[in-house]
């Protein structure tokens, strides 16, 4: 299963038609077809990493929201209610599976008594996906109704008929601070894919080479080896311990690595919160590689860090959120005329984009402090 | 320690040498290999993977330019300095 695109209506603070693709509209060279993209299907690609980027408040964080409910919907066919409201949302989501392109819509409703999210004016369609037709295949032309195979409780998508299991699509590392539950949350993500140990000291040494070894006990209790000398501690004296890098490299690189390895999407609100920029380039170039990313895992970031569009060699997967109003999207392909051997980082300092920071305000502020 | 930059301009050149490093056939092996792999590139400037390898290893790298000139070779051309002929690779 691979997402392909994403309509919202209605989500969040977000435009009417919202829309995140993950289909490449540019042209796709050898070279892009070597590192940026990812062959899904014959002819089919999709990319293999994906930025958004915009100013502070521009609505980067909802874009990865509305993608994170999507992949619940296609995951586990259920959504928990948010701590944004979901009511009335119309989503439609574009996905390819085992030779076929399937369009689904949905309307989502809060239920008044539990934490789910209600399915309404759900529809299924879906084509055969042929090369020839890999240009239309967004087109309404040759979609037909998807049988469903019977009727589902009200908290659960309809999607269930066409993926018939339970999966992971996608992890979300958000930038909201998961406290003391990281180190379990890490070593579960371990866990899941049988890492071996020696993986997981591979990722501690980027972080912290002082650090020989660390287990889980328990729930809660850790075993931790450093310069020589082995404690348990638990989980709230490791977070003291171990420096805010260390802590969140842990997890960020054992979800890269689990989905690597399972061929999920790994969606990553600030990539560059509190990891040198190496790491992050790093990260970048993991999903780039074929010969580690096998099984078509998409990266889908957003940054402030604008350099590192520049290791992006197309146009087409980054998107620019900005708010007014509302919060709209933008592809930097399709809406802007931005000439590609020029630095893109450039053209965000010299503010093409109007994504620059209001200067006035700060240069108010340092009034207001002289 | 140096790492090389190994470039092949296209995927059947690439795909060679991926086949020749596999199986040992070459005088460097992958750990002597800027991001462990060879890459399809034309230009350094121009690839978004070569540029990130690069920005990632802080030591002096040493470029090869596409991989596959044996044939030019053959046929009494000059090749580029930098330029290498796959001959002079093989163990």
């Amino acid at each position: 299963m691979k997402i392909l695109k994403v309509i919202a209506s209605g989500f969040k603070n977000c435009a009417d038609n919202f829309e995140v693709s993950y289909i490449p509209t540019a042209r796709k060279t050898a070279e892009d077809k070597e590192y940026e993209l990812q062959e899904i299907a014959d002819g089919l690609y999709v990319f293999s990493t994906i930025g958004v980027v915009g100013k502070n408040a521009s609505g980067k964080t909802s874009v990865l929201d509305l993608l994170s409910v999507c992949y619940d919907i296609l995951g586990t066919f259920r959504v928990n209610k948010k701590e944004y409201s979901l009511d009335g949302d119309k989503l439609t989501i574009y996905f390819y599976h085992e030779g076929n392109i399937y369009k689904y819509q949905t309307k989502l409703k809060e239920d008044e008594i539990s934490d789910k999210v209600l399915f309404a004016d759900q529809k299924i369609t879906y084509k055969k996906y042929y090369k020839t037709n890999v240009n239309s295949i967004f087109d309404e032309e040759g979609y037909e109704e998807y049988p469903l195979e019977g009727e589902l409780p009200e908290d659960t998508s309809s999607v269930f008929f066409v993926m018939k299991k339970l999966g992971r699509r996608a992890f979300y590392y958000g930038s909201f601070d998961l406290g003391y539950g990281i180190y379990k949350a890490a070593f579960m993500a371990q866990r899941i894919i049988d890492m071996p140990d020696r993986v997981l000291m591979n990722i501690i040494r980027i972080f912290d080479e002082n650090i020989t070894s660390l287990k889980m006990v328990d729930d809660s209790n850790f075993k931790l080896t450093s310069c020589g000398k082995t404690e348990i501690l638990s989980d709230k004296e490791l977070y003291s311990r171990l420096s805010n890098g260390t802590t969140k490299g842990l997890l960020l690189y054992t979800l890269v690595v689990l989905t690597l390895l399972e061929g999920d999407d790994l969606i990553i609100d600030e990539v560059e919160n509190h990891f040198h920029k190496t790491l992050v380039e790093n990260i970048i170039s993991l999903y780039k590689d074929k010969s580690v990313n096998k099984y078509n895992s998409t990266l889908v970031f957003s940054t402030h860090y604008c350099e590192l569009l520049d290791l992006f060699g197309r146009q087409d997967n980054i998107y620019i959120t900005k708010a007014d109003k509302k919060v709209n999207i933008h592809n930097m392909y399709k809406d802007y005329d931005v000439r590609s051997e020029l630095l893109k980082s450039k053209q965000f300092y010299n503010n093409v984009f109007e994504t620059a920071v209001n200067y006035e305000a700060l240069m108010s502020l340092k009034k207001e402090l002289k | 320690m140096k790492r090389l930059l190994v470039m092949c301009e296209g995927s059947n050149e690439k795909k060679i040498m991926d086949i020749l490093l596999e199986h040992s056939c070459l005088t460097f092996s992958e750990d002597d290999l800027l991001g462990l792999s060879i890459f399809h590139a034309r230009q350094i400037k121009n690839n978004a993977q070569v540029k990130l390898e690069l920005n990632m290893f802080p030591g002096e790298v040493e470029v090869l330019v596409d991989a596959i000139k044996q044939y030019q070779k053959l046929k009494g051309k000059a090749h580029g300095k930098d330029e290498f002929c796959l001959a002079e690779l093989l163990r």
